[in-house]
């Protein structure tokens, strides 16, 4: 397959639920080896494209192409796709070894291929001396790692993966995060990988498709999405970037940028200190402006003398906003 | 004050096992003690004229290996197995669909399997005659759409006993298997389907033995009163079908022979539970994997 053609493209898919519209025309391409992730709240559509890319849902419109090739009528089975699925769905009666042999099994591959295959899917999650266990005897991260090989183990064109790490705790979260990212650099496969956490994405993805209410807000690289987001929802879903009015119009500054002063200075607004709080090892002071809009400024440090109900004065360097559509683009 | 309480033994497991000990006293009691009474009867005489009388025999034992009955037990058994396998067969379809209707409707075939409960089984026994008798339902339907020319005359024969077995066990089969059915999680179906499996693979692979449990406790609770059932033979059979439970309730209340029926009885629970033993090491081998 020349590098030129798309792994996968999705193009115009409409899906609809009971009268309500879950995917609005969605368009994606993924490239030979592109680490792609749908980045969303939930129920903006990011499980349902998933779905109808592995075949398990049917779009009402619109076409999915693998490898330049039509599969939008192909049922599951019959696509080089497969999935990790959130709750892993590891096979309960069968042991790791069986579970991860199920596709070469189902391919009728020989005895010696099959083990083969299986044990250096095992060796690439880090599960070798666990080959006899059942799923009901290992832990969520143990689980995660066999449903992946599961899922690696006969090369698929595309790998989908519904936000597999939300189950785990946050320090196996991150480790996993670098495996994941590893992993599949080694072995080229095109990741199309969903998650609603916005530094899991930023971590790991070539691009990053920022999903609101059945349709792709915007889609970019990392850098992109996060220094020059298009609209507010980017901006504030992508690094909590705060929308101020200018003369202007609407502008994200991130939090970091905001500077808060005890007296007036040229360009400057009034504000209000609201609350502060201490998170991630950053001190973040709410403030509220004349308008009613609220601001977050971030500190290093654990407090601050600012008070809540003190008077303050916001600033930031025009170089650090970036204009942004305010609403989103819904309604074109 | 009263859920208070409750919580209180609760914590202390030893004063709660207390307050549940007269439960298992009184079930010990009332299962065990007529078990051990059944056994000590098969192994004494029958009085000359009414009741037991305490001397030791086997005899009651032997007796069970006069061809008569020896071919009694082989033709329950071979009822019991046919109307099971039968059971099975249509009970695990009707149960998995029914798993997998719409919670409304699942509720309405749920209602509907109901109902006959309702009734004494018995009653419905003999609406069956109505339908088997010659020239009842079954017939003038028959000959009605020219299936037939002349009434079949299915009452009191083989196939009329069978229907009637199936007919009051199968909803056992029904609940069994939509139990666990329906507690399944699809999305291993799924996740076969995305592994490459047809529909049809996905469901010997995954769905057939992880609902097997379901199964298998249908197979008990139909298979264990099939060979007991006398009232359908003696109903649906006449007295052309006799089956194990038949004798044991006529030596039991015709002839009196308490001792000979008590014995009957012991093998008949003991066949049953090697059977059950049996079927339990084939399901649980890895027999099944082999058909992937």
């Amino acid at each position: 397959m020349p590098d030129s053609i798309n792994v996968l493209e999705l193009d115009g898919i409409e899906k609809g639920f009971d009268g309500s519209e879950v995917l609005k025309h969605i368009d994606l391409e993924v490239r030979k080896g592109e680490f792609v992730t749908l980045l969303g709240a939930s129920g903006c559509g990011k499980t349902t494209t998933l779905r109808i890319i592995a075949g398990l849902q049917r779009p009402d419109a619109g076409r999915v192409l693998l490898g330049g090739r039509e599969v939008t009528d192909l049922p599951p089975d019959r696509r080089d796709v497969n999935t990790v699925f959130q709750n892993y769905a590891l096979f309960p009666h069968m042991d790791v070894v069986k579970n991860i042999g199920y596709s070469l099994r189902l391919k009728r591959f020989s005895k010696e291929e099959i083990g083969q295959s299986v044990n250096d899917a095992l060796h690439m999650v880090q599960m070798e001396g666990y080959e006899k266990r059942l799923p009901g005897e290992l832990s969520g991260g143990q689980r995660q790692r066999i449903a992946i090989a599961r899922a690696i183990v006969n090369r698929p064109q595309v790998l989908l993966l519904d936000e597999p790490l939300g189950a785990l705790d946050l320090q196996l979260r991150r480790q996993m995060q670098t495996e994941l990212k590893g992993l599949q650099q080694k072995l080229g496969i095109s990741f199309v990988y969903i998650t609603h956490d916005q530094e899991e994405a930023l971590n790991m993805s070539d691009r990053i498709a920022v999903m609101r209410d059945g349709r792709f807000e915007q889609i970019g690289t990392p850098a992109e999405i996060y220094d020059h987001p298009k609209t507010s929802y980017v901006a504030r879903f992508v690094g909590e970037a705060n929308i101020l009015q200018t003369s202007g119009g609407s502008v994200a500054v991130r939090s970091e940028h905001i500077e808060l002063l005890r007296e007036s200075a040229e360009a400057a607004l009034p504000a209000a200190v609201k609350s502060k709080t201490f998170t991630a090892g950053l001190l973040k002071i709410t403030v509220i402006l004349k308008d009613g809009t609220e601001a977050v400024a971030s500190r290093h440090g654990i407090d601050s003398e600012l008070e809540p109900g003190e008077a303050v004065w916001i600033k930031w360097n025009p170089d650090h906003a970036v204009p942004v559509e305010e609403g989103g683009s819904h309604d074109e | 004050m009263m859920s208070k309480k409750n919580r209180q033994s609760a914590r202390e497991s030893g004063a709660s096992r207390l307050l549940v000990a007269p439960m298992y006293l009184i079930t010990l009691f009332f299962v065990l003690g007529p078990l051990i009474y059944m056994v000590v009867l098969s192994f004494q005489q029958r009085a000359e004229v009414w009741g037991v009388e305490n001397r030791f025999t086997i005899g009651n034992y032997l007796r069970i290996f006069e061809p008569v009955y020896m071919n009694t037990f082989i033709q329950s058994l071979k009822l019991a197995l046919l109307s099971t396998a039968l059971i099975v067969l249509i009970g695990y379809p009707f149960g998995y669909f029914m798993a997998k209707l719409s919670t409304k409707w699942r509720s309405r075939a749920m209602f509907a399997l109901i109902i006959p409960f309702w009734t004494s089984s018995l009653m419905r026994l003999y609406g069956w005659i109505i339908v088997f008798r010659a020239n009842g339902v079954l017939d003038t339907i028959l000959m009605r759409f020219g299936l037939t020319d002349a009434p079949l005359k299915l009452l009191y024969t083989y196939p009329a006993v069978v229907t009637g077995m199936i007919y009051v066990l199968l909803p056992f089969m029904i609940y069994a298997v939509y139990a666990s059915v329906e507690k399944m999680d699809w999305s291993l179906i799924e996740a076969a389907r995305d592994l490459g499996a047809s529909p049809v693979r996905a469901f010997v692979t995954v769905c057939l033995p992880l609902t097997l449990p379901g199964l298998f406790s249908g197979v008990i609770l139909t298979f264990i009163p099939s060979m007991g059932l006398y009232f359908i033979a003696d109903i649906l059979g006449g007295n052309k079908i006799v089956l194990i439970g038949n004798v044991i309730q006529e030596q039991l209340m015709k002839a009196h022979d308490w001792p000979f029926a008590a014995a009957l009885a012991i093998v008949l629970m003991l066949l049953t539970s090697l059977l059950l033993f049996l079927y339990g090491k084939i399901t649980k081998s890895d027999s099944l994997e082999g058909l992937i």
